[in-house]
C-alpha cells in the first residue's frame, strides 16, 4: 500500500514547486525527488481525497434540506468538507517541516500475510466451521514470518484447541465447528 | 455523603454477588495475562478480550471489562518493568525507574510498589468518582443539544491537541473517525447514507470491527514489520514484598501521583500518559531522593503508577456521566455499553443505579484482586514474558477474527476489519494517531444528533453555539487549547511529553 504510495508520483494539479528552494533545511539533500518523499503530503492528500468525495457523494446523493432542517445529507457534507479542509492543513504543514518517510522498517510480506489470513477466515467460517479456518488462518498468518512447517503445524493445532476450548466450550458460542 | 455511602453501599453489594465477583476476577485474570504479552498494549487486550463480555448480563460484563482494563493496565506495567518495553505510553516512564530496578535484582519490589501504588490511587479515585458523579450528572441533565455538542467538540480536540504528533492531522482523524460513523441508516429520515448498496450495512459499521482493525490487526503488521525486540529481559525477581524504606521513599510520590493522575484523568480528552509524564516530572523536581532518579529509585516507580491508575479511574467520570470517553480504551468501554443496549450519558446514573454503582464498587474490588492476585501469580507471568511474538500473534489474530465474527455472525464484520487493518496500518505509516479516529467514531452520532436538533431549535441559526453562556464557555475552551498549541513553547513540552 505504502510502496504504490510512494511510486504513484505526484497529480498534475498539486503545485509543489514554491515551497521548494532555498529555505530548504540543509540535512536533506535537494533532489526533484525528494519532494514525493514528504510524508505528509501523502496523509494530507488522502484525507483531501477522503473528504472531498465523501462531501460530493452525500452532496449528489443525499437529499441536503435548510440549515434548520438538514436532510440526511447536510452534516455528512459538513463533515467531508472539514476532513479536507484539515487535510489541507496537514498538507502544508507538510511541505514546511518537510519530513521524509523512514526508510526501511514496514514489510508487505506481513502486511498482505495478516490481512490474507483474516480474509480466508471471514470467507470460511461459515461454510467450512471452525476448524478448518482457524488452521488456514493459522497457516496463512505464518507467512507474514515463515518458520518451520512442524512448527506451524503444531501452532495451528493448539490455537485451534484454545478456540474450541474458549469460544465453543467456555462461552457456549454457536460457532460451527466440524466442516461438515 | 450519607448518599453517597448508601449508594456505595448499594454498589458493594451488587458486585460482591458471587457471579460478579467471578467475572471480576476473570476479567482481572484474563486482563493481565494477555496485557503482559510483550507488544500486546492495554488497547489491544481490551479490544481482543471485548466480544467475551458480549454474552453476559449488562451488569457482569461492565463488571468483567473494568477487570480487563486495570488488568490490562497492571500487564502492561509488568512489560514496562521487566523487560523495558512500554505497552502505552502510559507506562513509558514506569520503565525508567523500573526496569533499572529490575536490572539491580529488585524486580519483585518494583513490581509491588507498582501494584501497591496502583491500588491507593484506585481506592482514591474511587472515592472520586462516588463524590462527583452524581452532582455532574444533574449538572448534565440541564444541558441542551446546543451545550452537548459544544461539548463534545470540546472533547474531541482536546483530545487531538494531547495526542501524539501534530494537531492538523489528528483533527483530520477525529474528523474521519465522525465521517466513518456515518455509514448506516439516518435516524431522522430513514435514508441509508455510504451503504452503498451492502444491506449489512444499514446498521452502521460496528465499532469493534473497526476497534479491532485499527488496533490489533494494524498494531500487529507493524509488530511484524519491526524487528524481534532484543531488550533485555529480567526474569530474576527475587523477594517480592518491598522493604520498609521502599515504602517510606515512595509514599509521599503515591500521594502527589493521585492528586495529579485524579486532576487531569477527570478532564475529558486528557489523558493517563500526560499524568504519568506530568507526576514524574514533579517528583524529579520535588523528591528528596532526586538524585537517584533514572537509576532505579523506587518513587521513580510509584509516582507514574499511581498517577496512570488514579486518571484511569477518574477518566470513568465524564465517561459514565457525560457520555464522554477521555482516551480510546474508554472509547472501547463506551462502545461495551452502547453493545449492552445501554445509553451512556447522564441518564445512566438514572436509568441503571445498581450497573453504575456496581462498577465502582468492582472497581475497587479489582484493583485488590490485583494486588492479591499478582504476589503470588507473577512467577507466570514471567514464563509468560518469554513466549516469542511469532507464537503470539496467530493467537491473537484468531482471538480478533472470533470476537469480531461474533458480534453479528457474519462474516462481512470479518472482512471489514481486516479493510480496516490495512487502512490502520497506513496511518501508522503515515505518522497519523489512529486514537482521534475512534473517538470521532463513537462520538459522531451523537454530535450529529445535537447539532441537527440545536440548529433545529434556534430556526438554523448558527450562532445558537456562542450565544447560550455555558456552550460558549465549551467553544472558548475549544479555541483556547488550539492557541495554546500554536504557542512554540507550550508545544515543545506538549512533544516531550507525549513521545519518547
Amino acid at each position: 500500500m505504502i510502496r504504490t504510495f510512494e511510486e504513484s508520483g505526484l497529480p498534475d494539479d498539486v503545485d509543489v514547486q514554491p515551497s521548494r528552494g532555498r529555505q530548504a533545511p540543509p540535512c536533506l539533500n535537494d533532489q526533484a525527488g525528494n519532494v514525493i518523499r514528504v510524508r505528509d503530503l501523502w496523509a494530507g492528500l488522502l484525507f483531501v481525497a477522503l473528504g472531498s468525495s465523501a462531501a460530493i457523494f452525500a452532496a449528489l446523493n443525499y437529499r441536503l434540506g435548510t440549515p434548520s432542517s438538514m436532510g440526511p445529507g447536510f452534516f455528512p457534507m459538513l463533515v467531508g468538507i472539514a476532513v479536507a479542509g484539515t487535510g489541507l492543513g496537514v498538507m502544508i504543514q507538510g511541505l514546511v517541516s518537510r519530513e521524509l518517510f523512514e526508510r526501511g522498517g514496514g514489510s508487505l510480506r506481513a502486511l498482505v500475510a495478516v490481512t490474507a489470513g483474516v480474509l480466508a477466515f471471514a470467507a470460511l467460517l461459515r461454510p467450512f466451521g471452525l476448524i478448518v479456518s482457524v488452521v488456514i488462518l493459522v497457516v496463512i498468518a505464518r507467512l507474514a514470518r515463515p518458520g518451520r512447517w512442524r512448527e506451524t503445524a503444531v501452532l495451528a493445532a493448539v490455537i485451534t484447541l484454545l478456540a474450541i476450548a474458549v469460544f465453543v466450550f467456555g462461552l457456549q458460542m454457536p460457532l460451527k465447528v466440524l466442516p461438515l | 455523603m450519607t448518599d453517597i455511602w448508601a449508594n456505595l453501599m448499594n454498589g458493594f453489594a451488587v458486585a460482591a454477588e458471587p457471579i460478579n465477583l467471578f467475572y471480576c476476577f476473570v476479567g482481572v485474570t484474563l486482563g493481565t495475562l494477555i496485557g503482559v504479552l510483550p507488544g500486546v498494549g492495554p488497547l489491544v487486550t481490551i479490544a481482543v478480550l471485548l466480544p467475551l463480555t458480549f454474552g453476559l448480563p449488562p451488569e457482569a460484563a461492565i463488571i468483567m471489562l473494568a477487570g480487563i482494563y486495570y488488568g490490562a493496565a497492571y500487564g502492561g506495567s509488568t512489560t514496562a518493568i521487566l523487560v523495558n518495553i512500554p505497552g502505552e505510553t502510559s507506562s513509558v516512564m514506569t520503565c525508567l525507574d523500573g526496569h533499572q530496578m529490575a536490572r539491580q535484582g529488585r524486580a519483585g519490589p518494583a513490581l509491588s510498589i507498582a501494584a501497591i501504588s496502583s491500588f491507593i490511587a484506585g481506592c482514591f479515585g474511587t472515592l472520586l468518582i462516588a463524590g462527583f458523579a452524581p452532582p455532574l450528572t444533574e449538572l448534565a441533565l440541564k444541558f441542551g443539544p446546543p451545550e452537548y455538542f459544544s461539548m463534545i467538540l470540546m472533547a474531541l480536540v482536546l483530545t487531538s491537541v494531547l495526542s501524539q504528533g501534530s494537531l492538523w492531522k489528528s483533527v483530520a482523524m477525529a474528523f474521519t473517525g465522525i465521517l466513518i460513523g456515518l455509514v448506516g441508516t439516518d435516524i431522522t429520515s430513514g435514508v441509508r447514507r455510504f451503504t452503498f448498496g451492502v444491506p449489512d450495512l444499514a446498521d452502521g459499521i460496528d465499532f469493534v470491527v473497526v476497534a479491532i482493525g485499527l488496533f490489533a490487526i494494524a498494531d500487529i503488521v507493524h509488530n511484524l514489520g519491526d524487528a524481534e525486540n532484543k531488550d533485555t529481559m529480567v526474569s530474576k525477581i527475587g523477594r517480592m514484598m518491598p522493604s520498609r524504606r521502599d515504602l517510606k521513599d515512595s509514599f509521599w510520590a503515591m500521594v502527589r501521583g493521585t492528586g495529579i493522575g485524579s486532576l487531569l484523568g477527570i478532564l475529558p480528552g486528557a489523558g493517563q500518559s500526560i499524568a504519568s509524564f506530568t507526576s514524574y516530572a514533579v517528583e524529579q523536581k520535588v523528591n528528596k531522593n532526586r538524585a537517584e532518579f533514572g537509576k532505579g529509585a523506587v518513587a521513580g516507580v510509584a509516582a507514574p503508577e499511581a498517577a496512570n491508575n488514579a486518571a484511569a479511574q477518574t477518566a470513568f467520570i465524564p465517561t459514565l456521566t457525560l457520555g464522554l470517553p477521555s482516551s480510546p480504551t474508554m472509547a472501547l468501554v463506551l462502545g461495551a455499553l452502547m453493545i449492552q443496549g445501554i445509553a451512556p450519558g447522564p441518564r445512566v446514573i438514572v436509568d441503571h443505579p445498581q450497573l453504575f454503582w456496581g462498577l465502582i464498587a468492582s472497581m475497587w474490588i479489582g484493583n485488590l484482586m490485583l494486588v492479591i492476585l499478582n504476589l503470588p501469580m507473577v512467577g507466570i507471568w514471567v514464563r509468560l514474558l518469554q513466549v516469542p511474538y511469532k507464537w503470539l500473534y496467530p493467537a491473537i489474530l484468531m482471538f480478533s477474527c472470533i470476537g469480531v465474527y461474533s458480534v453479528n455472525n457474519s462474516g462481512l464484520g470479518v472482512a471489514l476489519a481486516a479493510l480496516f487493518g490495512v487502512v490502520g496500518y497506513v496511518f501508522i505509516k503515515l505518522k497519523c494517531e489512529p486514537a482521534p479516529l475512534i473517538l470521532g467514531f463513537v462520538l459522531g452520532p451523537m454530535i450529529e444528533d445535537n447539532f441537527r436538533r440545536s440548529m433545529l431549535l434556534s430556526r438554523g441559526d448558527a450562532t445558537v453555539f456562542i450565544t447560550e453562556p455555558i456552550s460558549a464557555m465549551f467553544i472558548a475552551i475549544t479555541f483556547l487549547a488550539i492557541a495554546a498549541m500554536a504557542l512554540p513553547s507550550l508545544r515543545k513540552t506538549k512533544e516531550q511529553a507525549v513521545q519518547e
